[in-house]
């Protein structure tokens, strides 16, 4: 009753959220308050989502290393201008050290977002696949195998998260720039008027923040459904047999 | 013909083979692959798109490949169905401008059928569906092909193959118009010159195709030719891949280089990422 209950209410959660920032963004005549509110929201709805499905300490090192990595990469590219030129208008809100306080917020609850999907797509789970993710020792003593191998596997995991989260990019840059003036491009040649190297660069923190919270998802506890039934086809499908089958189930 | 009885790993299921058949078709698409990148390694050379004899080449692969994969009836009843279907919805398409939009075709890609489509266009089609058919299987339950679910999984796995087919057009229909001028739109759309309209006939065209076939498949058995290694089930989707590596090197106008290693890459990396998963990864 309690679970069925708490499923519920993330389903209005997420759903909510959006489709409330979408009614602003329809009604209400000030676009910019939208933004933010719907900003601050979506984060919101992700991160109860993520104590839901990952735990509290999973959700927490995900959302510091998201909001943390993004803000100080932003700042690091406005203040060199290393990466390629730009500036952030007034559009967005308050800013600190010329980054909008909602930018590492949108960070986050997208890449969590993709990091969810990339999960899905690649082992048929929510949650990242338990050899590669859970608590080393346990794992190392039950299944007979030395700990930390299969880093290769997080490098392919988190550039598809990268791939996955920057594919919004292509709408987002250009609507966001065009539309709204959130954002300006000194040199405005590329892709509709983004450049190229925008996208590059879009890969490659969302791939630092994704290898991060791979590495570091596998010392926190583990998520309070991971080797249940919860999900049905959780863990790749695993049957009686598989490897890993024979795990007990440390919660119970 | 002596059969040998295999249990093959990949399909999880019992399945008769020859060795001898096996290997003529594994040597078969080894040359096919080589002819294929021979080709377009020839034409980049001399300056030229090399979409004509790239069609040729790995369409007739992917029918081995099919061959192999799923076995004679199925493979040819794809073939067909994906031949004669494309062909008459590109014809109506033409003739009416309904389901694509208005166009036409230049001479650029001759010989036509019936004077309206070219020759390549079905071929073209089928030589991305099929792999994007095995993507959408891939990342759906793992295998490379075989299984419908009924009527809901087959309305998906239809969707995603036709979403991963239609990616690879966001790059390809505005270099064959503005640089190969294979076709002309009437009307100018707003992406990039193509009207959303294409997009969606695409779309629905490839849904179509792919829908039919899952709804004929469990009328024919899966009947693998041969062993299904991991490499072999890969050959597709290096074509796939191909197209998807091409497109930051050829798009025009240049802006549509940023688009298919997102679109044709994401669903690619997934399901190669199936594919090779480690069993105790999982």
């Amino acid at each position: 009753m309690k679970r069925s209950g708490n499923t519920l209410a993330l389903w209005a959660l997420l759903p909510g959220a959006g489709l409330i920032s979408w009614a602003l963004w329809a009604f209400v005549p000030e676009a910019r308050f939208a933004l933010i509110f719907g900003n601050v929201l979506m984060a919101f709805a992700a991160i109860v989502h993520a104590s839901w499905l990952l735990g509290w300490r999973r959700a927490l090192a995900f959302f510091l290393l998201a909001d943390g990595l993004s803000f100080l990469l932003e700042a690091l590219s406005l203040a060199t201008g290393l990466a390629t030129p730009y500036h952030y208008t007034a559009v967005l809100g308050p800013r600190f050290l010329g980054v909008p306080l909602v930018v590492p917020l949108g960070w986050f609850s997208m890449l969590y977002a993709s990091h969810t999907v990339v999960n899905l797509m690649v082992g048929g789970s929510p949650l990242s696949p338990r050899g590669l993710s859970q608590n080393p020792r346990p794992h190392a003593r039950v299944l007979g195998q030395a700990p930390r191998r299969g880093g290769w596997w997080l490098l392919l995991m988190a550039t598809l998260t990268a791939l996955v989260m920057t594919a919004w990019d292509l709408t987002l840059d250009p609507f966001m720039v065009r539309k709204i003036g959130a954002w300006v491009w000194e040199r405005p040649v590329g892709f509709l008027g983004i450049p190229f190297a925008n996208f590059v660069n879009w890969v490659e923190v969302a791939f630092i923040i994704a290898i991060s919270f791979r590495l570091v998802e596998r010392d926190l506890a583990e998520p309070p459904y991971a080797g249940g039934q919860r999900f049905g086809v959780a863990h790749g499908d695993c049957q009686p047999g598989c490897p890993g089958a024979d795990l007990p189930d440390e919660r119970s | 013909m002596k059969l040998h009885t295999h249990f093959d790993e990949h399909l999880e299921r019992e399945i008769q083979i020859n060795p001898v058949l096996e290997t003529l078709f594994i040597i078969a698409m080894a040359l096919l692959l080589a002819a294929h990148l021979g080709v377009l390694g020839f034409q980049i050379r001399v300056g030229k798109l090399p979409f004509q004899p790239m069609t040729f080449t790995f369409s007739l692969l992917v029918l081995v490949h099919a061959v192999y994969l799923t076995g004679w009836r199925r493979a040819f009843s794809f073939f067909a169905l994906t031949l004669g279907i494309s062909f008459l919805m590109e014809y109506l398409g033409v003739k009416t401008g309904l389901i694509f939009g208005s166009y036409h075709y230049t001479d650029a890609l001759n010989p036509k059928v019936l004077g309206t489509v070219p020759l390549v266009i079905p071929l073209a089609y089928f030589m991305v569906l099929y792999p994007s058919r095995m993507l959408a299987d891939l990342i759906t339950w793992g295998k490379a092909a075989g299984l419908t679910k009924g009527i809901l999984w087959s309305l998906w796995t239809s969707l995603l193959a036709a979403l991963a087919m239609t990616a690879w057009d966001l790059g390809m229909d505005p270099v064959m118009v503005h640089e190969v001028k294979a076709w002309v739109w009437h009307t100018p759309g707003p992406y990039f010159g193509i009207p959303i309209h294409n997009f969606v006939g695409w779309f629905g065209t490839t849904f179509l195709i792919a829908l039919c076939a899952e709804l004929l498949e469990p009328r024919m058995e899966l009947r693998p030719l041969g062993r299904l290694h991991r490499g072999v089930i890969t050959l597709p989707l290096v074509g796939y891949g191909l197209l998807c590596v091409g497109g930051p090197f050829v798009g025009v106008p240049t802006d549509t280089r940023l688009v298919l290693p997102f679109t044709m890459g994401i669903p690619l990396i997934a399901g190669l990422m199936r594919l090779y998963q480690p069993s105790r990864i999982a």
